[in-house]
């Protein structure tokens, strides 16, 4: 049976066998189709348009004329006729070109004491959505060069529960580690050497730096323990060797992941915290990583504690109507005022076809500040009629960013008050969990006296939008500090000085690590910072004065 | 007393001090407090629960809103009990095992609250007995909510744990489906807390 693929002009044919869906036999063709949710029917991230055919779409058979076109989620839909064809939108579509990664990191001084005094080492932080490696010269201490890509098991879910949930079944955790490692990281290995004239045989050691699911599956072990109470991982640790786990580098050299704090604070915060000297910093500190899953830790007078909020993945534009992946053809920064000529910038392109999380920060910032926007994320929807930028999608209301011609899309790109909602729900979490943290040490947020940001996304957001949302404290932008890649420096250091290994280890018995929502106070806190920027108004002074 | 106005917008609109006032002013006047809650408080939980199945309300207002109904509750359920007042029903919610998301499932109880329900709420992780020791002190049903496909086959075991006990078993959650809750023999689900409450008086053949 033979299914034609249809995607920007290009035609490819594929055997159609029994039971596959519509997301395998595209990305068969070379598609990679984005499935937020895991391929389980939850989003609508894998749309298709059917052609002529007989399919089953979730549990109906349907038959599609020639002249229609039907839209489908693309993980629920078989093929069931002889020919088929299908028709991918560029929105479905991951954009695997044009990623802006922070790749950038500040390695703290530090005595060069390899344990391999010759060749070279590969430093790894393995996130969620982004992997970055450094080749490292360990003769000379020098960092050589640097390459990112997509972490491709993307391809397969992309938030951490929806990775552990699929690891339910150990076929699909032998997946996922391969596209970490064989689909990831080699092609980076590849690269780094490829571009340095480096002989992989001369690669001997790789320190890898991720969060606690992602260092399971990339050792090859489940990470279904971490999902469920009291979310126990396997293990804190991890070694290896390359050819244990098919990394293509000389066969005997050794893998050693940074150390896990918890389940849900990973070898990527301990990273984070050696990096940034947390432990010796006076006054109260806190240190935040804002990814998919926001993680933080708060240091006073020696004391630390740490928790992981469930952020999502909405500020990297899952759940959002035209969210993109802060990549090529993505919008990344908005400024407007109550004209709503909305000035923007895109990543690459000069056509956008969505927008990433930097960009919904700036929006939702400016439409509060210019009223367009009300503290509980509503339109004023006379204001967006008056400008001619109103649209009503699936019943809700939405505001028109970008027309139809100047989308790459073909279609307008909008923010919708569910758009708005979703990032309320998010930047709630992260700033509700802040101050569970803060109280758990007898603290309140006007008492920090210095917040260091880690993590590529904290190097792209405007923090003065960010604080005017309430998704970080009112405390003056002076008292903050962005220390970019902390995960990636980390693992450098593991290899630039042994010394760290124990530092480490010293390091991840420190932090008392808190359930958010077995707190007293988390729900109530969740609830106060919905609104814009925050019901308590006491935190946000200087926001809500000039408003 | 009909209507008071500016206590049904003030719960609405989520403002915990004006509910927190209004409720204390219309008390201290000596309104009768089943008439605060059925014709004002009652009236603006049900209004916001319709504009969020119309998409004209999202989940931050509609917690917002609960919130604020929480605090003028906390105030009348005292008296509310003292004066002898009947709840719509009794009903208990809870996480299943093994699964520590609340936020979900905090707003259904927060709704089947702001609709007259009394709810027992038996928090997360909860396993069989929780539900049974619920149904054994009133409860007339029982919500179970899951948000890992590794924690919803649970389920299965809490409807089998409670047949015959007469209470109805309600389930939802992300990865939950009518499919899956028909298949365990549930006698009722939901996809979003609005639907939850009308489902929950669906199952005790109470008037929507």
């Amino acid at each position: 049976m033979a299914v034609i693929i249809n995607f920007e002009g290009r035609s490819v044919a594929v055997e159609s066998g029994s039971d596959r869906s519509v997301l395998d036999l595209a990305r068969e063709a070379g598609w990679h189709i984005d499935a937020k949710c895991g391929g389980k029917g939850f989003c609508a991230s894998c749309n298709v348009l059917l052609g002529a055919g007989h399919y089953r779409v979730f549990a109906e058979e349907i038959e599609v004329l020639p002249e229609q076109r039907r839209e489908v989620l693309a993980c629920q839909t078989v093929v069931l006729s002889e020919t088929a064809e299908i028709f991918i939108p560029r929105s479905s579509v991951i954009a695997l070109d044009g990623a802006r990664i922070a790749d950038e990191m500040e390695i703290p001084e530090h005595t060069l004491n390899p344990r391999f005094g010759e060749g070279f080492g590969i430093a790894v932080d393995v996130g969620t959505t982004t992997v970055v490696a450094a080749l490292v010269d360990l003769s000379t201490g020098k960092v050589v060069s640097r390459e990112s890509l997509y972490n491709q098991q993307i391809l397969k879910a992309d938030d951490v529960v929806s990775r552990i949930s699929l690891c339910d079944d150990d076929a699909n955790l032998k997946i996922l580690q391969e596209l970490v490692i064989e689909h990831t990281l080699n092609p980076l290995i590849q690269k780094l050497c490829a571009g340095t004239g480096t002989d992989k045989e001369q690669i001997v050691q790789l320190a890898v730096s991720g969060n606690t699911v992602m260092m399971h599956i990339f050792f090859g072990v489940s990470p279904v323990s971490i999902g469920v109470i009291p979310f126990k991982p396997v293990s804190l640790t991890f070694e290896s060797i390359a050819v244990a786990l098919g990394i293509d580098v000389k066969p005997d050299a050794v893998i050693a992941a940074v150390p896990a704090i918890s389940g849900y604070v990973g070898g990527d915060i301990t990273s984070d915290i050696f990096v940034s000297n947390l432990w010796n910093q006076n006054g109260l500190t806190v240190l935040i990583d804002i990814g998919t899953n926001g993680e933080m830790v708060a240091c006073h007078a020696g004391q630390m504690t740490a928790c992981a909020t469930a952020a999502g993945p909405a500020f990297e534009g899952a759940g959002l109507l035209h969210g993109a992946r802060a990549a090529s053809r993505a919008i990344d920064t908005i400024n407007y005022d109550e004209t709503l000529q909305f000035e923007l910038t895109v990543i690459g392109e000069p056509y956008p076809m969505g927008l990433c999380g930097s960009a919904i920060i700036d929006f939702i910032a400016c439409g509060f500040r210019c009223g367009l926007i009300n503290a509980y994320g509503r339109y004023d929807v006379e204001m967006l009629k008056a400008q001619d930028c109103h649209e009503t999608v699936c019943g809700m209301h939405a505001c028109i960013l970008v027309d139809t011609e100047q989308s790459a899309t073909g279609e307008t790109i909008t923010v919708t008050e569910h758009d708005i909602a979703e990032i309320l729900k998010a930047k709630a979490a992260i700033y509700a969990g802040l101050k569970t943290l803060l109280a758990e040490l007898g603290k309140t947020v006007q008492e920090i006296d210095c917040i260091i940001l880690a993590g590529g996304f904290a190097k792209h957001i405007n923090l003065e939008n960010a604080v005017t949302i309430g998704l970080l404290p009112d405390i003056g932008i002076e008292k903050y500090k962005v220390i970019g890649n902390g995960s990636l420096a980390g693992a450098a250091l593991a290899l630039l000085d042994q010394g760290t290994g124990q530092a480490y280890l010293d390091i991840i018995d420190k932090p008392k690590v808190i359930t958010l929502n077995q707190t007293a106070h988390f729900t109530n806190y969740f609830q106060e910072a919905l609104a814009l920027p925050n019901l308590d108004e006491s935190d946000f002074p200087n926001i809500l004065s000039n408003h | 007393m009909a209507r008071n106005e500016a206590l049904f917008e003030a719960v609405i609109k989520g403002k915990r001090p004006d509910v927190t006032a209004i409720v204390q002013q219309e008390v201290d006047k000596g309104t009768n407090v089943a008439e605060i809650l059925m014709e004002s408080m009652i009236p603006a939980m049900a209004e916001i629960g319709e504009r969020f199945s119309r998409n004209e309300a999202y989940v931050p207002e509609m917690l917002i809103a609960a919130r604020a109904m929480q605090a003028g509750l906390d105030i009348l359920d005292p008296l509310l009990a003292a004066a002898g007042h009947e709840p719509l029903g009794k009903v208990a919610i809870g996480t299943v095992k093994g699964d520590l998301h609340d936020i979900g499932k905090n707003l259904v109880a927060m709704m089947l609250k702001g609709a007259g329900f009394e709810v027992m709420d038996l928090g997360v992780d909860c396993d069989v007995d929780k539900y049974k020791d619920a149904v054994a002190s009133g409860a007339q049903a029982v919500l179970l909510s899951a948000l890992l496909t590794t924690t919803m086959p649970y389920m299965k075991e809490i409807v089998e744990g409670l047949k015959g006990s007469g209470a109805k078993v309600l389930i939802g959650g992300a990865p939950v489906t009518k499919e899956y809750a028909d298949g365990i023999g549930a006698d009722g689900y939901a996809d979003d807390a609005n639907t939850a409450v009308k489902a929950t008086k669906a199952a005790l053949g109470l008037a929507a």
